[in-house]
């Protein structure tokens, strides 16, 4: 018994520790599951940042795109001050190089990640002039005619404008290619001397004199139909387009109500009060006209009569009229420009035929400039030496005209500017932003005590122009915030302009707001 | 008062009138031809011309002349023309043209060296010719000043374009007297024959290739044209032709290949085009870029180097591979048929060659592989496959006349719905200008 009493001693406390070791190793089974639990909703929680990071990258992207698309820069807040999205912030940089194409960084900010994405933007523009002697539905060109090319812009190619006065035959310069560039500005096809239209292209084949003979490319759509007699001479590419040839839109500019001018015979005056309209221009026989450029005016009609005269300067800057009803410049009247500038004169015409012809050219001598009438027909005059580009839904060429392309009339007057994204990328965000511990924009704006702009809001204004190498050797033009610069990208900064600059100013609107690009 | 030739210029005049048709009947021909020189010279045709007859007795009372009043009858047709309605020189023409055929090529013969007046009516008259002689004919009315009168091109225009011929030897005098004529002539002639889509069209515009650059010009702008409208009218030998353009100096002639060649959808100057991406001429760069895209359906930048490794690729396959693939295609065992039409889909070199072969088994396909060959064909993307498409669509199984009609969508850009009958699709195409 005793034997037997000792061992049930032997054995007490043994089902207790069994019981601890079992709770014990339970209890270390749970925390470890919770821990790994924890762990693993930490891990889905990251993951999920790392997503809402990317899509905020992602929105802010989209919203760079949208800005610059509206006139803006491309910047949607700043690395201080993000903008609030959804569940995160997120901010933008854009930085243009030496073509005019855009580089817009965007960072995603979520509570536990970031990510930065990269997106190329290469900026188009669609010039008016660009289209060079173009009929939308038809054009027909005139037996005889000469179509010539000038490129003026191009400082190794400078030419006396006084050689381009009057009838100039055969002004072709040798050896002259069409360029890509023209002032920094990537334009969305070769620019060079050209002709064409969607629809009927019709060159005929002698005039009175001599055979025609076009120095240029044919820019046509792909139900284009190409008719060259034989005889005549294209000298250019004639292959058609994918898509139909797109033609600027124009834009009615909202400029504040002046009454109309009337000149009679023998009164000159000079227009040099810029951003009005003018309801009826008309200047009578022996009047003149003067605008003095920079100058841009919306009219309903603008009437040239016989024996007047308009007269543009564009030696401080191009004219640019707009004009919603009807042009009229009478037999024997006369529209001179004294640069002989054909990127100095941008005649707009907005209206169609329904009513009344919108454009009838009766002038004589020479015209310098750009005539863009897209829903109107237009004849061209007999025995007018045009140096420029016309444009409208129909042109008629007449037999033997002299005409010369100037590339002047490639320019950002009037014309329509499409952003188009080529590519994006993902970027590594800097060491500074990747960390929640040091960056932190829910913090800061806790602090201050205000909310995140959302992105709509927090389009963000120029203060400071960086012109700047960045690491690939190439340049760069930072335009935003001051501060607002990504200082990982830049190598050299070249030129600081800041809003207190004298350059900034005159660069300014009379408000001290900057004119964007 | 009238004086006796009057009245009697009058009175022929009035019974002919009077008796209109029955005058110039059969049977009475001979009397009034027995008096037609008195009446010609009594200017019975003018008095004729002033009377109310309607046209048709008009051409027949002026028929009835005889051949000693033809060229009376020429005379008033040509110089009276503006003073005619449309119906006098109606009756005057079928008047002239109601005599033998020699008779009245003699009497336009004789024109050749006449006014310009008399010989744009006399291109008028030339119609329905068909004789080398009357192409002869044809080109000595128009002359050889550089530049011929504006009516006598326009009338010579109309002569060619009115050609009955299916004679070889009258192309052939056609491209001869084209390649002699002034350049205007030259112009007018290739207009004219431009519209018409005959066999003989091609060769003449091949012919013309061999001309000064401007007509070889022309000719190679009309071949490209007539190529994209009807693609069963491109032969190896043409293309051998236009391609061998691609080595000349001429730009304008080198553009207006590249261009010929896109429309016929043609690789077999491949090469040759990329090398021409590498021009100093700008123009011969677009116009090559254009035409590799348009011949292969592939979007690629102007980057030569993308386009060699393509076309090394591709050739690599046609040395290699189609062989096989072909005799697969064609051995009517739809399990070797069908990988075959997969890889036959992925080439872009020569694609109409292997359309044409798609094509061929598509009209003889089980449905399966009859839709497989449409889809091949939808993603070869090659005009000459229509002619099959469009027998497909009157298949009896639903499957391929589905696939046929998707396919025809997709390679003319036209959407009839998906039961449009064969017929609907022939006229759309044939508006479209796609045959």
């Amino acid at each position: 018994m005793k034997t037997k009493n000792t061992s049930r001693q032997d054995t007490e406390g043994s089902a207790l520790l069994a019981a601890l070791l079992v709770v014990m190793t339970v209890g270390a089974l749970s925390a470890t599951a919770i821990q790994m639990q924890v762990s693993s909703l930490r891990q889905q929680e990251t993951a999920n940042d790392r997503k809402r990071a990317f899509y905020l990258a992602e929105a802010g992207l989209s919203e760079a795109l949208l800005s610059l698309r509206d006139g803006g820069l491309g910047q949607v807040g700043t690395k201080a001050m993000p903008a609030g999205f959804g569940e995160g912030y997120v901010f933008t940089s854009a930085v243009e190089d030496a073509y005019g194409n855009f580089i817009v960084h965007s960072t995603g900010i979520a509570p536990r990640a970031r990510h930065r994405l990269g997106l190329s933007i290469e900026r188009q523009v669609l010039s008016p002039g660009s289209l060079g002697f173009f009929g939308d539905e038809a054009l027909t060109v005139g037996g005889g005619t000469q179509l010539s090319y000038v490129d003026s812009v191009r400082a190794d190619e400078k030419l006396d404008r006084e050689s381009l006065a009057g009838a100039v035959v055969g002004l072709v310069i040798p050896g002259a290619t069409p360029t890509e560039e023209y002032n920094g500005t990537v334009y969305p096809e070769n620019v060079g001397p050209r002709f064409g239209g969607n629809g009927t292209i019709d060159v005929e084949n002698v005039g009175s004199g001599a055979y025609t003979n076009l120095q240029a490319d044919v820019v046509r759509g792909p139900a284009a139909v190409l008719d060259i007699q034989l005889g005549a001479t294209v000298s250019g590419a004639t292959a058609a387009q994918a898509e139909a040839v797109v033609m600027p839109k124009l834009n009615w500019p909202a400029f504040a109500l002046l009454g109309s001018v009337n000149l009679t015979t023998g009164i000159s005056e000079a227009l040099t009060t810029t951003e009005n309209h003018y309801p009826n221009v008309t200047v009578s026989g022996g009047a003149v006209l003067r605008i003095v450029g920079p100058f841009r005016a919306s009219m309903d009609t603008l009437t040239i009569a016989t024996g007047a005269t308009l007269e543009i300067d564009s030696s401080a800057g191009p004219v640019e009229l707009h004009v919603s009803d009807s042009v009229n410049f009478a037999g024997g009247s006369s529209v001179t420009n004294v640069t002989l500038d054909a990127g100095g004169l941008h005649l707009l015409v907005h209206g169609d035929d329904s009513v009344a012809p919108a454009v009838q050219l009766r002038m004589t001598g020479t015209f310098h400039g750009v005539l863009y009438a897209p829903l109107a027909a237009v004849a061209l005059p007999r025995g007018l030496a045009w140096t420029g580009s016309a444009v409208a839904r129909t042109l008629d060429i007449p037999r033997d005209s002299t005409l010369i392309f100037d590339s002047a009339v490639i320019s950002e007057v009037a014309a329509q500017i499409f952003y188009i994204p080529i590519s994006w990328n993902l970027l590594a965000a800097p060491k500074d932003i990747a960390n929640p511990m040091a960056y932190n924009p829910e913090a800061t704006y806790a602090g201050l005590g205000i909310t995140a702009a959302t992105p709509a809001i927090a389009w963000q204004p120029v203060e400071q122009v960086i012109k700047y190498e960045g690491h690939d050797e190439k340049e760069y033009v930072y335009r935003g915030v001051t501060g607002g610069i990504d200082v990982d990208l830049v190598a050299t900064t070249l030129e600081t302009i800041n809003a207190i600059d004298p350059r900034f100013i005159d660069e300014a609107e009379p408000d001290g707001v900057f004119v964007q690009r | 008062m009238p004086t006796p030739p009057d009245l009697t210029r009058r009175a022929l005049c009035a019974a002919l009138a009077l008796l209109g048709p029955v005058a110039v009947a059969e049977p009475a021909r001979p009397c009034v031809a027995q008096f037609a020189p008195a009446i010609v010279a009594l200017e019975g045709v003018e008095e004729l011309l002033r009377s109310d007859l309607d046209r048709s007795a008009l051409s027949r009372a002026l028929s009835a002349l005889g051949e000693a009043a033809l060229p009376e009858l020429f005379r008033a047709f040509s110089e009276r023309a503006p003073d005619l309605t449309a119906g006098d020189r109606g009756a005057l023409a079928g008047a002239l043209r109601s005599h033998s055929r020699e008779r009245v090529l003699a009497l336009l013969a004789d024109q050749v060296e006449a006014s310009p007046q008399r010989r744009s009516s006399a291109l008028e008259l030339l119609t329905e010719w068909s004789t080398p002689s009357e192409v002869e004919l044809l080109f000595d009315l128009a002359g050889t000043a550089e530049r011929p009168d504006a009516r006598v091109l326009e009338h010579f225009e109309r002569a060619v374009a009115g050609l009955h011929a299916e004679r070889s030897e009258a192309w052939l005098a056609l491209s001869r007297a084209t390649l002699r004529a002034p350049l205007l002539v030259q112009d007018r002639a290739l207009r004219a024959v431009r519209p018409t889509r005959a066999p003989h069209t091609a060769k003449f515009l091949d012919a013309l290739l061999n001309g000064p650059d401007l007509l070889a010009q022309g000719a190679l702008r009309a071949i490209g044209d007539l190529w994209a409208s009807d693609p069963h009218l491109i032969q190896d030998d043409h293309l051998a032709r236009v391609a061998e353009r691609l080595e000349r100096p001429s730009v304008p002639q080198c553009g207006a290949a590249l261009v010929a060649l896109g429309q016929a959808q043609d690789t077999t100057a491949a090469a040759r085009m990329i090398e021409l991406l590498e021009s100093d001429t700008p123009s011969l760069t677009r116009d090559a870029l254009w035409a590799l895209r348009a011949s292969t359906q592939m979007q690629i930048d102007a980057t030569p180097a993308l386009w060699r490794h393509w076309h090394k690729s591709s050739l690599a396959w046609w040395e290699q591979r189609s062989k096989t693939a072909l005799e697969d295609l064609e051995s009517g065992e739809p399990a070797r048929i069908e990988p075959a039409l997969r890889e036959i889909a992925a080439q872009r070199l020569q694609r109409r060659e292997l359309a044409l072969r798609v094509s061929r088994v598509l009209e003889q396909a089980p449905v399966r592989v009859a839709v497989l060959c449409c889809a091949t064909l939808s993603q070869l993307r090659c005009s000459i496959a229509i002619p099959s498409l469009l027998m497909s669509i009157e298949d009896p199984v639903s499957q391929v006349r589905a696939a046929a009609c998707a396919t025809l969508q997709s390679l003319t850009g036209l959407d009839l719905g998906p039961d449009a009958p064969a017929r609907d699709w022939r006229d759309a195409l044939s508006a479209a200008d796609l045959h």
